[in-house]
């Protein structure tokens, strides 16, 4: 998943990755796109500048034991601005890609952070939004790292806390988002894309070994599926290389890091 | 010079029940935890809490039964996950919230710092942020600029009742002085109508005019300043002492049931009359070993790795 990431993004390109959270979420939201980035950097893209909130450009060889509070402080960057001026960002337009993920994504690219069941009496009560709408309203483009499950990939999100492409086509224009909004869904069983007439969630390739019915039962919409769905390249040796060199321990992957 | 420092059960009578409040915190750091067990101590209801991520007063407060409301971008539990009392509360209706973005909350409070009505943002567009209004009587309005005839979103200027910051150090006339991650404590102190500062040291004034850089409220913003050693806890301070990982996985234990969480709040909160009790409590050892490495700022990360090498997340 993070050498899927790594070759969709290109050189001098600012990455915005979230910090926080603990467990799988964890995984798909910090540890994958870290891991994305620095790959990215080993290989096609050396000047990328990842921005982990408002810590610019850090060493992500060196990436501390807890990436939640004032450990944060003394990792290697070339800035550190203030988490408002982290945001401003997005705003200002100066954000090429930003990672994000869902507890539920629909087939128009829509997230869900905020709760599943009804807003004011929720069936299951989730973080909160956190900057996910500057991510979707504003990015250049999004990728969206999530588990393929019937529970996450849903017909329609319980809650709209990230802006995909809404109802489809040009809804996005008529609500008067300028970022590009999700390019990319990468899963532990595919990658898909939104590159369909009225942007709807489109099966872009398998990983080895996952078969297309697979992806289909584990997806709880009717994806828009090519009649020849090609095989993900497999990570290189180059890339596997890099990816063990920063990640040695799995801390990353084993979300041993909080 | 206007003494304002008092003792931190003084400082809580100045919060209201039905108050709004707004706490200072980042990750497990920052936040004012000695005030908030006073507040459930002394028994505050009805609160109302305006938070961007500071997730520890508002999981502590909502699961002691002080809160009505929760203006939020988001709350969660670093290394953990959801704040279980806050999520539980909001599941089984004694809560109720309004979400934002992180952008658009911090908006709001810039805009009460400046003492503007309101500020334009683009972020929510599309989200059902803007179509879910529970509290606000006027959530957002949106307009195309005059300008420029972009579409933007208005969302209204916060001001709260009373903002809690618990810094480093300050002077008796509350000048506040912190190192370390701010968060977005300058517009939260800006935007509130009072200021409590809970600080690690009360210092001279020379000290603090030695170092000017470092305050980030003034004085004249500062309505009670009150000298809590480790009111931090369990959380952490820069440069005083790290987070303490044991009691926050003893913590989040207990909060994942309202049984347990009602004898972790006998234990810690109401078996006990006040903040050197709790510090009794935790015991000098614990505090002593929490103490933070002049180099790092928090303790050692190699030692911390050597005494507990699988703690954290789950």
């Amino acid at each position: 998943m993070a050498a899927v990431c790594a070759r969709a993004l290109r050189d001098r390109e600012v990455c915005f990755i979230g910090l926080g959270t603990g467990g799988r979420a964890f995984v798909l939201a910090v540890a994958i796109p870290i891991l994305a980035c620095r790959l990215a950097q080993r290989t096609h893209a050396p000047h990328l500048v990842p921005m982990l909130g408002p810590i610019i450009d850090a060493d992500l060889d060196a990436v501390p034991d807890c990436v939640t509070d004032y450990n944060l402080i003394t990792w290697p960057c070339s800035a550190q601005i203030s988490g408002p001026s982290s945001l401003e960002m997005f705003t200002r337009g100066k954000i090429d890609v930003g990672f994000v993920s869902g507890a539920q994504v629909d087939r128009y690219g829509n997230l869900n952070i905020v709760a599943i069941g009804e807003y004011t009496r929720p069936r299951v009560r989730l973080v909160g939004p956190l900057a996910q709408p500057e991510h979707m309203a504003q990015a250049g483009r999004t990728i969206i790292v999530a588990d393929h499950t019937p529970r996450v990939f849903v017909e329609r999100v319980d809650y709209v806390s990230g802006a995909g492409f809404l109802e489809g086509g040009d809804a996005r224009a008529r609500a008067g988002l300028r970022g590009g909004g999700p390019a990319l869904v990468v899963t532990p069983l595919a990658v898909l894309d939104f590159q369909t007439p009225d942007k709807h969630m489109r099966l872009v390739s398998v990983h080895p070994g996952v078969s297309v019915d697979r992806v289909r039962a584990q997806t709880g919409f009717v994806l828009d599926t090519p009649a020849s769905v090609p095989e993900t390249p497999p990570p290189t040796e180059e890339e596997l290389r890099w990816l063990r060199a920063t990640d040695p321990e799995g801390r990353l992957l084993g979300a041993r890091i909080t | 010079m206007v003494d304002k420092r008092c003792t931190l059960a003084e400082a809580v009578s100045l919060v209201h029940d039905g108050a709004s409040v707004t706490f200072s915190g980042f990750g497990h750091s920052l936040q004012p935890l000695a005030f908030c067990r006073e507040l459930v101590r002394q028994g505050r209801r009805r609160l109302h809490l305006l938070t961007m991520g500071e997730c520890w007063a508002a999981d502590l407060l909502c699961g002691a039964g002080c809160v009505a409301t929760v203006h939020l971008s988001c709350l969660l539990f670093e290394g953990y996950g959801r704040c279980q009392n806050f999520s539980r509360a909001v599941e089984e209706g004694t809560v109720a919230v309004e979400d934002y973005s992180h952008f658009a909350i911090t908006s709001r409070f810039l805009a009460g710092a400046l003492g503007v009505p309101f500020l334009p943002i683009r972020s929510l567009l599309g989200s059902d942020i803007l179509t879910h209004w529970t509290l606000e009587p006027r959530k957002h309005v949106l307009m195309d600029s005059p300008f420029s005839g972009e579409r933007v979103v208005l969302v209204p200027a916060l001001q709260p009742d009373v903002a809690v910051i618990h810094a480093s150090r300050a002077d008796a006339e509350g000048n506040v002085q912190l190192v370390g991650p701010r968060s977005i404590i300058d517009e939260q102190a800006r935007a509130a109508r009072t200021v409590i500062a809970t600080v690690e040291e009360v210092v001279d004034p020379a000290e603090i005019r030695r170092h000017p850089e470092l305050t980030v409220v003034p004085g004249f913003l500062v309505e009670a300043v009150v000298e809590v050693p480790f009111g931090a806890h369990p959380t952490g301070m820069y440069r005083y002492y790290d987070y303490d990982e044991a009691h926050i996985a003893e913590y989040y234990a207990a909060s994942r049931d309202p049984a347990r969480f009602r004898a972790y709040l006998e234990r810690y909160v109401y078996d006990l009359p006040d903040h050197w009790a709790y510090l009794d409590a935790i015991g000098l050892a614990r505090l002593l070993a929490l103490r933070a490495d002049p180099h790092w700022g928090y303790v050692d990360p190699e030692l911390r790795r050597a005494k507990e090498p699988e703690q954290g997340g789950s």
